[in-house]
């Protein structure tokens, strides 16, 4: 079962620099294949496989196995889920920087 | 759980943002069909436009086809589908708005410019091409995304 986030507060599995800035760039597209991503958010292929199965595994990504002609080829996509917790998350983030008086970003 | 400091989230959200540009960046350019696009019109009309019109028009539109073909490969090989850029707008777009313009290009090529000037054939049906060639390479960069 897909874990709810707290309203209130970031969400943890979103809380390490890498896996927001992964699920950020997956934000902005329908789907991106690994090595897009791996390149754009600066990882090696097993680490971008680590995190991919962690946000996989609390139900915020989807992978999808595919051909372009004969290679083989994997999609990553931003579930539903992936989306709505982003979107928390970004409030809960301008929700800190409220109480600073200001604020970056809107949920995207 | 992991708390931030307002820093921390300042840094976060400005992640968010160029994580979200990057994305939208790292999609194809969508002006590339007007490249082979202007060189099949340009050797159609330079072939045809002294043939009968009822071979050239159905040619034009056979150019239309082959851009459309081309934009669904070109689909299929993108590696970053951007939400910011509606592939299915543009190409249905690009489906009627080829016909429209092959349509434009063999209506003021046979009944506008060739019946009232002395420009020879060719050179007039080539000019139009290049004309309306430089019109879709505008509406198609005007198309592009906003990061």
């Amino acid at each position: 079962m897909t874990p709810q986030p707290d309203p209130a507060q970031p969400d943890p599995v979103l809380s390490t620099t890498t896996r927001l800035s992964l699920v950020a760039f997956l934000a902005a597209t329908t789907e991106a294949d690994f090595a897009s991503v791996r390149d754009a958010v600066g990882l090696t292929d097993s680490n971008l496989s680590k995190h991919a199965t962690a946000l996989e595994a609390a139900g915020y990504i989807s992978v999808r196995k595919g051909y372009v002609g004969r290679r083989p080829r994997t999609w990553l996509a931003l579930t539903p889920a992936g989306r709505t917790a982003l979107k928390i998350h970004v409030a809960a983030l301008n929700a800190i920087l409220a109480h600073t008086g200001e604020e970056l970003a809107r949920p995207t | 759980m992991t708390q931030y400091n307002a820093d921390e989230a300042r840094a976060a959200l400005a992640d968010i943002d160029s994580r979200t540009r990057q994305a939208v960046a790292a999609d194809a350019p969508i002006q590339w069909p007007a490249v082979p696009l202007a060189a099949l019109w340009l050797i159609a009309i330079g072939f045809f436009t002294d043939r009968p019109s009822a071979v050239a028009m159905p040619l034009f539109l056979g150019v239309a086809a082959v851009y459309v073909a081309g934009s669904f490969i070109v689909d299929r090989r993108r590696r970053v589908k951007s939400r910011a850029r509606h592939w299915g707008v543009v190409r249905w777009a690009a489906l009627v708005g080829s016909a429209l313009l092959s349509g434009a290009v063999w209506f003021l090529t046979f009944q506008v410019l060739e019946p009232h000037t002395s420009l020879p054939h060719t050179l007039a049906g080539v000019a139009t091409a290049v004309f309306m060639t430089v019109a879709a390479v505008v509406l198609n960069r005007r198309l592009g995304p906003r990061a």
